[in-house]
């Protein structure tokens, strides 16, 4: 009997736990995927690109 | 009788773990509450990047930025802050997305996320965060629009950080880099009621978004070639060319060194040691 309690009680805190603390995210982004450059590319910047002079 | 007893047990030790292990916790975005909303600004900056450590190291070397791990936090958030004020924070990226380069994505000041997130998605941008309430900083969510640039919306519980004038190593200015300017700023307009204005300064155009009278960010064809739409952050710095070659001697990759055909020779670009974009403006430019 005490086996079975003991049994349920881990079943229980296991259960809770790993469903409180799966959503933890601090802050946003983390469903984010890749960044828009890939590791080790230095991709080509056109510099006819003139921007703007003004904010 | 024992049987009930070892019930109420069990739903005490539910209740005081789920209390302890909270849910969606993350830093304020302001040193104290300000209670003021810069509606439609860009009023936080996150970089989500495979490798939070090396980046972390990098922009402490290079703008000074006091950056430290958030103690509650279990994923290794790490809050960034000049001059004693918070200015960004650092995530990591899931493991499972291989070769990935890191990204910062900035974050709208709106007075009703879901709201935002509902005509953003009518008007064609993919949901990549549902709101959520994230305890101690406010609701969020982060939206991916039409042309495939992340950025995220807040409701901040304590305020948006005062706007002033930006200082030497710290955000200047957010531009969008669009792969098609014209979806992009009707989506803008259309999602989140933002003005465009189109200033010309000889054969130089530039794009503005708008909220009300207030400059929130720019617009520009993207000038990269073979790279998705995105958001770039710009920093302020006195000496763009002095911090680009700061910047590559710290593991950065540059695609822009300053050069008189862009803005005068004011701005340089680079590429984070873990692939994000970021902008080193001279300001003013003239």
């Amino acid at each position: 009997m005490k086996k079975r309690l003991l049994f349920g009680l881990l079943i229980l805190v296991l259960t809770v736990v790993l469903y409180s603390c799966s959503h933890m995210t601090m802050g946003v982004g983390l469903n984010f995927g890749a960044g828009p450059y890939g590791v080790g590319v230095t991709p080509s910047f056109n510099v006819g690109f003139s921007g703007g002079y003004y904010w | 009788m024992s049987l009930i007893k070892t019930r109420v047990f069990q739903l005490l030790v539910a209740v005081v773990l789920m209390s302890s292990c909270k849910n969606n916790s993350a830093p304020a975005i302001v040193s104290s509450p300000t209670n003021q909303y810069r509606t439609g600004e860009v009023v936080w900056r996150e970089l989500v990047t495979p490798d939070p450590k090396s980046a972390a190291a990098f922009y402490s070397a290079l703008f000074g930025w006091s950056i430290e791990p958030v103690k509650e936090s279990t994923k290794g958030y790490m809050l960034i802050r000049q001059g004693g004020a918070p200015i960004g924070g650092i995530i990591q990226m899931p493991a499972s997305i291989k070769n990935a380069g890191g990204e910062w994505v900035c974050s709208l000041s709106v007075s009703d996320v879901d709201a935002i997130v509902k005509s953003a998605q009518s008007n064609g941008a993919s949901t990549l965060v549902e709101p959520m309430d994230v305890s101690g900083r406010g609701r969020t969510a982060v939206i991916r629009d039409p042309q495939g640039a992340p950025f995220a919306l807040i409701r901040s519980t304590s305020g948006d950080p005062e706007k002033g004038t930006a200082s030497e190593n710290a955000w200047l200015w957010s531009e969008l880099w669009s792969n098609n300017v014209a979806g992009s700023l009707d989506f803008y307009t259309k999602a989140l009621g933002a003005g465009v204005e189109r200033r010309r300064d000889g054969d130089k155009e530039y794009t503005l978004l708008k909220a009300g009278n207030k400059e929130v960010a720019g617009v520009v064809k993207n000038p990269v070639d073979n790279v998705r739409s995105h958001w770039v952050n710009y920093v302020r710095v006195s000496d763009p060319a002095a911090m680009v070659d700061k910047a590559a001697s710290l593991g950065a990759r540059v695609i822009l060194k300053p050069t008189a055909s862009v803005r005068n020779g004011t701005l340089g670009v680079i590429l984070d040691p873990t692939g994000a974009p970021v902008a080193l403006q001279k300001w003013p430019l003239r």
